[in-house]
């Protein structure tokens, strides 16, 4: 469980920067499956107030994904994508 | 803000940055290692722990009660199991365990160890004496070494952690100066330019992962502070402050010891049935220890150490009664103290080292770690090249070549001692007390070899290049190395179920790749103007970044 819902933030990261690269100028992107992603980081984000899972934990996951997806993202798509 | 004052934060950050440059890369690249190093690499280490170790509890509580019939039953105070396997031990070690008074009115704790074979339970030696000979005995390997390496540099308490403490604390500090300094972060949040010059590749990878990994420098900086610390200087003034001195009473009070409530009523520990039904129960989580107070009493307690639970602490203690298996307590290491202060002291080492979320967690953190790493060698260079080529210099340009050349030796010097610590551990044929001391000939020695290479050099370009790539012919032996030594081929160990000796070699297949790739797309002499004209797509950078060089 621990890893699928680590997986999701990871996925949901990476999806929200995306998203946000895409808000700062046009991007042929498909928008439903951005706006999906988002739904499922809406959820992942209640999910991480259950006290089960330790809402503390989940906070410093989240940031973490955020922070790798970030650098992987904006360092990769100079090197692989198509704009250089 | 104002100018000047933004100026003066300027100041503090670069010099700040290249004092502690090249050290702060060093601890964040063996950080990143080091991540791996409880239960990871320490498994990869041994072969004989590689693969699925399944726990016979109830031979093992046969095997307990032999050794307890046979010690001297003062030594019964404690009674301690430490499983092979994921909690890193290389042997089932049954421990019995005493305090000694001396006769200056001190303490000495006393031992008698049974080690045992991980996998077929023989018994392989017996020791006893004190502890502290008993943890020296130990023997050494590449996963501990590179651990205390990250932890105090190898030089000990106290200069060690005082420094890598220190090194927390200027992390932090240059995380605050940077964000004070960087008034366009949002903007340089996708800005990424790695093709149009040699100052922008180093100021865009700064910037990037600097501001991507803003949190987690900043959380790095200040656990790592705190944990480099603790011990040199926050026990000792705490204790000073509320404790008059006293250290133990401080620690005694933070970290109470287990005190069964007796019976008088004779009653054998029910070891095999206590572990098995908490390992039933307790699916994902990994025994570290578990330690039997009060043997032979009704009353008598089991408390087993785990790690891997729901919980933002790194291990967690779950107390038993030791003959009917009825659960009595639960807290982590600072937990007895229901407190704010409990609660912080037990986030600092899990959130140091990504470990209170699995395996995936350990990535992202070394990930992150290297990330931190880079941020401090651009730092470094983005320092060098301001002054070699723009207008803040004031040494010559032979000097700052010359610390252009030592900074390249040092950081690519590590990254190949780090890769020989896994061919000395494969190759080395010395005694098991003896292995910390020649794994630390390998690595200090390789690295000095590198340093004096790049310090001949003239064209640090090409020395860098020529480094990256034997780094990835390094990377690239270690599996197949590891593979004719242990038999354990990357195909093979999948196959038999050994799946962390597999996933370190496949890492190290990917860091291969990614070492040599790097390797063919430096340059092998500095670009003209710094630019990289023969990269990009024919074109000329824009004037704006033109400027910039």
């Amino acid at each position: 469980m621990n890893n699928v819902l680590i997986l999701l933030s990871l996925t949901t990261s990476l999806a929200v920067i995306i998203l946000w690269h895409s808000s700062r100028k046009p991007s042929k992107a498909p928008r439903w499956a951005l706006n999906g992603l988002a739904v499922i980081s809406l959820a992942l984000s209640v999910y991480t107030l259950v006290p089960e899972f330790g809402w503390a934990r989940a906070v410093f996951i989240a940031f973490g994904a955020l922070s790798a997806w970030g650098c992987i993202y904006v360092i990769g798509k100079a090197f692989f994508g198509s704009q250089r | 803000m104002q100018r000047d004052t933004i100026r003066k934060y300027y100041i503090v950050h670069s010099w700040v940055g290249v004092v502690t440059g090249i050290l702060l890369f060093i601890v964040s690249l063996t950080g990143a290692l080091s991540v791996f190093g409880h239960p990871e690499l320490k498994i990869w280490s041994h072969p004989e722990i590689r693969g699925d170790i399944n726990h016979d509890f109830t031979s093992i509580d046969y095997l307990v009660r032999q050794h307890a019939e046979r010690v001297d039953p003062s030594y019964l105070e404690h009674v301690r199991i430490t499983l092979p396997g994921d909690s890193s031990a290389t042997k089932l070690y049954v421990g019995f365990e005493k305090d000694v008074e001396l006769e200056n009115g001190g303490h000495e704790h006393h031992v008698t160890v049974f080690s045992h074979h991980p996998k077929t339970l023989d018994l392989e030696s017996t020791f006893t004496g004190n502890s502290r000979d008993w943890f020296a005995q130990f023997p050494g390997d590449m996963a501990q070494f590179m651990t205390t390496f990250h932890a105090d540099l190898h030089l000990g308490n106290p200069l060690g952690l005082v420094l890598t403490g220190l090194l927390g604390l200027t992390l932090f500090a240059s995380v605050v100066t940077g964000v004070l300094i960087h008034r366009k972060i949002l903007k340089d949040l996708f800005s990424f330019r790695p093709f149009r010059s040699l100052h922008l590749l180093f100021t865009d990878t700064h910037k990037v992962l600097g501001i991507w990994g803003l949190l987690f420098h900043g959380v790095i900086g200040f656990t790592g502070a705190f944990l480099g610390l603790v011990l040199v200087l926050l026990v000792p003034a705490a204790a000073f402050v509320s404790f008059a001195g006293d250290q133990e009473k401080l620690v005694e009070t933070f970290l109470p010891e287990t005190e069964p409530a007796l019976t008088g009523a004779p009653a054998e520990p029910q070891i095999g049935r206590v572990l098995t039904d908490f390992t039933r129960e307790h699916p994902g989580l990994t025994i570290r220890d578990s330690t039997i107070y009060g043997w032979g009493d009704s009353g008598a307690v089991i408390a087993i150490s785990t790690s891997g639970g729901n919980t933002l602490s790194a291990f967690v203690t779950h107390e038993l009664n030791a003959v009917t298996g009825e659960p009595l307590a639960e807290y982590s290491t600072f937990g007895r103290h229901d407190s704010v202060t409990g609660t912080l002291l037990d986030a600092m080492y899990p959130l140091h080292f990504g470990d209170f979320g699995g395996l995936l967690v350990k990535i992202i953190w070394s990930l992150l770690g290297v990330g931190t790493a880079l941020v401090a060698v651009t730092g470094m260079m983005i320092w060098i090249e301001r002054r070699a080529y723009g207008t803040e210099g004031s040494l010559s340009l032979a000097s700052y070549h010359r610390i252009s050349r030592f900074t390249a030796g040092a950081c690519m010097g590590l990254v190949v001692a780090s890769l020989s610590l896994f061919y000395g551990q494969l190759l080395l044929n010395v005694a098991p007390t003896q292995m910390t001391y020649w794994l630390g000939v390998l690595f200090f020695g390789s690295w000095a070899a590198v340093l004096l290479f790049a310090m001949i050099r003239h064209n640090s370009y090409r020395s860098i290049k020529e480094l990256f790539a034997l780094s990835g012919l390094l990377a690239l032996g270690i599996p197949v190395l590891n593979g004719i030594v242990t038999g354990d081929a990357l195909p093979l160990a999948l196959m038999n179920g050994k799946t962390v000796s597999a996933g370190v070699d496949f890492t190290l297949l990917l860091a291969a790749a990614l070492c040599l790739w790097t390797a063919r797309k430096l340059p092998d002499h500095r670009p003209e103007r710094g630019r990289f004209r023969n990269l990009t797509s024919g074109k000329n950078p824009h004037p704006a970044e033109e400027n910039a060089l």
